[in-house]
């Protein structure tokens, strides 16, 4: 009789059965693992840094001042 | 561990086989039957009244039943022995914790798949035990 198996790389052979159980110790397996796409792996040099925003100013004249803080003073 | 001193049941047993060299549980037993003989030798002569006999070989064989699982490594290799060199069985009836452990090198005589419409696939295996048979406590 003869069994397939799977050497270390994947590929598949048949092996006689008075050979099996030496070819088990030396790696192979009965069953072709699942193929998985290999996971990306994330860099670890990418520094992360915050980026703050400018806070927001109002562009007012001096005039334009003046009138607005009465205003502010009346409310 | 421990003996069992009371008779129990055979829900916990155990059946490993060798994979590569380690010994692996096979999935799916629905049973198996260790059988040890001993010969008896003839030793009775001309004028004796009753025979006599006296101890000869042992011999000791196995068998299990189980639920075919193709995907099962150990089945794998009990399917692949016959015709190979002996590898290692371990019987546990009642379990790998308590009990005894029955181990012995097995050469597989035959592997025998039946699949019915009406039942589940199995497998029938029959082995011979090689040397002698050990029989451990837990």
């Amino acid at each position: 009789m003869l069994r397939q198996m799977y050497d270390i790389d994947g590929n598949s052979h048949l092996v006689p059965n008075t050979q099996v159980q030496d070819k088990l110790k030396s790696g192979w397996v009965f069953f072709q693992k699942p193929v998985s796409s290999p996971k990306q792996e994330e860099s670890k040099n990418i520094i992360k840094t915050k980026t703050k925003r400018p806070k927001a100013r109002m562009r007012i004249t001096k005039a334009e001042a003046e009138v607005i803080k009465p205003n502010e003073e009346n409310n | 561990m421990a003996n069992n001193t009371t008779a129990y049941a055979g829900t916990s047993g155990v059946a490993k086989f060798d994979v590569g060299g380690s010994a692996t549980v096979i999935a799916s037993v629905i049973s198996f039957t260790l059988t040890n003989t001993g010969d008896v030798i003839e030793t009775s002569s001309m004028g004796a009244t009753a025979r006599t006999f006296v101890p000869g070989l042992t011999n000791a064989t196995t068998s299990l039943s189980l639920y075919f699982v193709d995907g099962d490594s150990a089945q794998a290799a009990l399917q692949s022995a016959p015709g190979a060199a002996a590898a290692t069985i371990e019987l546990y009836p009642s379990g790998t914790s308590t009990g005894q452990k029955l181990s012995g090198e097995m050469i597989v005589t035959s592997f025998e798949v039946s699949a019915a419409n009406d039942g589940a696939v199995t497998a029938e295996v029959a082995g011979q035990i090689t040397g002698a048979l050990t029989v451990a406590n837990l």
